[in-house]
């Protein structure tokens, strides 16, 4: 679990002056909303700050609750209880978010992991040969994500419709009847699964369990 | 993750993307068949012409030239033996809707395909089957559950008759006698839109108050159907046009995820006061048949409280229903309530006289949750039926706080009878606790501040509100017990000497919550 927690760090770089907020969803009752919210000016290191991040993680995902952290930087000034997607200093990721068709409320098969890995190996050579660099690859638990850092792209409305813009064309041009680009995940304040959490959906069973997010 | 991708370099890949839109052959990456997109279409379109509800079989379609009756298991191999990727899931999508349809036995009748077999059954059969069932081979073959007929619907008015002039014969020139074999073919088989609420082929309108989450729970059941293979979203238009830009936005994902088709006024260049003229045109042209075209809200199409404008606008919608087209509108409801405190719709009585069916959705209440989030629980009541629609349907849905609209719209459930039940009690038990607010804050408030005796406490609450002493114990007595779900907020402990100390009752939630806290406090 090591690597994934470093690889979040990578993806989610934490500092004295960033706001993470946790937001960790009951799989079960999905009127079970818990949201932490953690400053880095509040902690006397980054390394407490993480300690933190990791430690509340990791009860809730114990608890039964599924845990999404932001994808993007949330402002140093924010103040709420759930980051908006006002509340967006500027857009750090991409997230290419491959996942399966039809029905997904239980978790997938290593099967179709295997399927939404083989897109998502598809799409980052296609990327590689225009000159994109290698994503950071996270097996999301049913399906898998890349994540590839962006520069100059802010928060404002030409940002968001340049990367709607874009997972609808990845979409267009990958999806197949068995798995697809998820086109919903362009607004700016969009949560993602926490890498080394697990994450659970449905029944689980021999052939659909649950699985922790990992790197692959 | 050192190089970073710009600005730049994303609008080249989408200049690239559109410039150059074919499709990456990943179909056919791991099969040598013909999977690609129009031959999955076109089993879809066949299998949706073959009920799935039917004895699972023996692995036949035909037995010596004869259609059985238990295919289940035939067709299921028939795609197994195509190969494709795909194969599984179309089956599975197919087979879901039975009653009699399991997980283990969808399994294990996939898995026993013996690619082997001497005489195995072809997809062959599954289209010859669907064709005798009506399937139509073609990209233009129409949806299950009516059938298109090339030939316009021909009542004797139709036919030129000049000769005769008289008000008997002008009468019997509308007749329609002689014409039912077409008017059979013309009929929709009762398909639900909405399930148990809108029926395809009727004219649905369904009242509520504002922010009682009408559209909501509309794209909720639409998307319901079109998942499960019961309506083809590319024939739903929605027609969102009592929205604000942004709210119009996110409607637009739902029904892009959806597949459905979205009209915003203003939007590419739709505008919402020639909708008629072109429901009109689609009539005209007999391509009204079978499309769903749904008005949010009426009030925006016609008004609602004029006699001669609401009729008119019956007239249209029934041409429209009359040529297959199915229409559901969205409407409020007055703001007063009846003698009963129950909903009654806005307006005059004709769209309701006109209407085919007709719903109002009855806000049953609204919980506090322990983060912020808002539970709602809504119920549909029928108010007008043709057709074998619900009397009663209930839903809750939760806005969590800063949630977006995707989150809401998933938070979306149906209710039992036995949840409305309990829904209602809830409601009722929440009203009681607001009615009483001032003296449950000030109990609650000692109670968490102090170990005091009935008396103590009593007393104190008294001075605090200037609520009566006698209306203090009784409150403090009718929401005293351990059950939360009852509305109990506080229990008592017997003490010595008779001392009686009350604790406050907490949910389940905040009981979370404060172990966590002494978790972490704790490390």
């Amino acid at each position: 679990m090591a690597c994934e927690i470093d690889a979040m760090w990578q993806l989610f770089p934490p500092g004295p002056e960033t706001v993470h907020e946790l937001r960790a969803l009951h799989h079960v009752n999905k009127q079970k909303v818990v949201i932490r919210i953690f400053r880095g000016k509040e902690f006397g290191s980054t390394d407490d700050l993480k300690k933190e991040i990791v430690l509340a993680a990791s009860e809730l995902n114990q608890l039964g609750f599924n845990i999404y952290v932001n994808l993007n930087p949330i402002n140093s000034d924010f103040i709420g209880r759930a980051a908006r997607d006002k509340d967006i200093a500027y857009r750090h990721l991409l997230l290419i978010d491959i996942d399966r068709m039809g029905n997904t409320k239980q978790p997938a098969t290593d099967e179709e992991i295997e399927k939404a890995k083989d897109l998502g190996f598809a799409v980052s050579k296609y990327l590689g040969n225009l000159g994109w660099p290698n994503p950071i690859r996270v097996m999301s638990g049913n399906g898998v994500h890349l994540y590839y850092e962006l520069s100059d792209v802010g928060n404002d409305a030409a940002s968001e419709a340049l990367i709607k813009r874009t997972l609808n064309n990845l979409e267009n041009r990958f999806k197949t009847p068995a798995v697809g680009i998820d086109r919903s995940v362009f607004n700016a304040s969009r949560i993602t699964k926490m890498p080394g959490t697990i994450m659970r959906k449905g029944q689980e069973t021999e052939e659909r369990p649950y699985r922790m997010a990992v790197l692959f | 993750m050192s190089a970073k991708v710009t600005k730049t370099m994303l609008e080249k890949l989408n200049e690239s993307l559109e410039k150059d839109n074919s499709k990456l052959p990943l179909l056919n990456a791991t099969n040598s068949s013909n999977e690609n997109y129009d031959e999955v279409g076109r089993l879809q379109g066949a299998l949706r012409k073959l009920s799935e509800d039917v004895p699972r079989g023996k692995g036949f379609i035909f037995d010596q030239q004869q259609e059985v009756d238990d295919y289940w298991l035939g067709v299921v191999w028939a795609i197994a033996g195509l190969g494709w990727d795909s194969g599984e899931e179309i089956a599975w999508e197919w087979s879901r809707p039975s009653a009699r349809y399991n997980d283990e036995g969808f399994d294990e009748a996939w898995s026993s395909f013996d690619k082997n077999h001497r005489t195995p059954t072809g997809i062959g059969s599954v289209f010859k089957l669907a064709k005798l069932r009506g399937w139509s081979d073609s990209p233009f073959s129409v949806m299950e559950g009516y059938s298109r007929e090339d030939d316009q619907l021909k009542t004797k008015a139709g036919q030129t008759d000049e000769g005769s002039k008289s008000p008997l014969a002008a009468m019997e020139k509308f007749s329609v006698i002689g014409s039912s074999q077409q008017l059979k073919e013309k009929m929709l088989a009762d398909v639900f839109v909405m399930q148990n609420i809108a029926i395809l082929g009727r004219w649905t309108t369904l009242y509520a108050a504002p922010n009682t989450g009408k559209t909501l729970l509309t794209l909720w059941l639409l998307r319901e159907q079109i998942l499960a293979g019961v309506i083809d979203a590319n024939k739903v238009f929605y027609v969102n046009a009592d929205d604000t830009y942004k709210g119009g936005v996110e409607k637009t994902e739902l029904a892009e995820v959806s597949g459905f088709n979205m009209l915003l006024p203003s939007v590419n260049g739709f505008n919402k006061n020639e909708l008629f003229a072109i429901i009109g045109d689609l009539v005209k042209s007999d391509e009204a048949n079978g499309k769903i075209i749904i008005l949010d809200t009426l009030k925006k199409f016609t008004d609602i409280m004029d006699k001669k404008g609401a009729s008119d606008f019956g007239e249209k919608v029934r041409n429209f229903i009359s040529a297959g087209g199915t229409l559901i509108c969205l409407a409020h409801t007055n703001k007063h309530k009846d003698a009963d405190g129950k909903s009654i719709f806005s307006g005059t009585a004709d769209i309701v006289d006109d209407t085919d069916c007709a719903f109002i959705i009855e806000d049953l209440g609204r919980s506090d949750g322990d983060f912020g989030e808002v539970e709602t629980r809504v119920e549909f009541r029928n108010i007008k039926a043709r057709g074998d629609v619900a009397e009663k349907m209930a839903f809750t849905y939760t806005k969590a706080q800063g949630g977006d609209y995707t989150s809401l719209f998933d938070s979306v459930e149906r209710l039992s009878e036995r949840d409305v039940e309990k829904a209602k009690q809830k409601t009722q038990i929440e009203r009681e606790h607001k009615r009483d607010s001032d003296v449950i804050d000030s109990i609650k408030q000692y109670i968490h501040e102090a170990e005091l005796g009935k008396t103590e406490l009593v007393n104190k609450v008294h001075e605090d509100t200037m609520v009566s002493k006698s209306k203090v114990q009784k409150i403090l007595k009718r929401w005293e017990g351990k059950n939360p779900e009852k509305g109990h907020l506080w229990r008592c402990e017997k003490r010595d000497k008779n001392l009686v100390v009350y604790f406050l009752v907490k949910t389940e939630m905040a009981e979370m919550v404060d172990n966590l806290k002494s978790v972490a406090k704790n490390k």
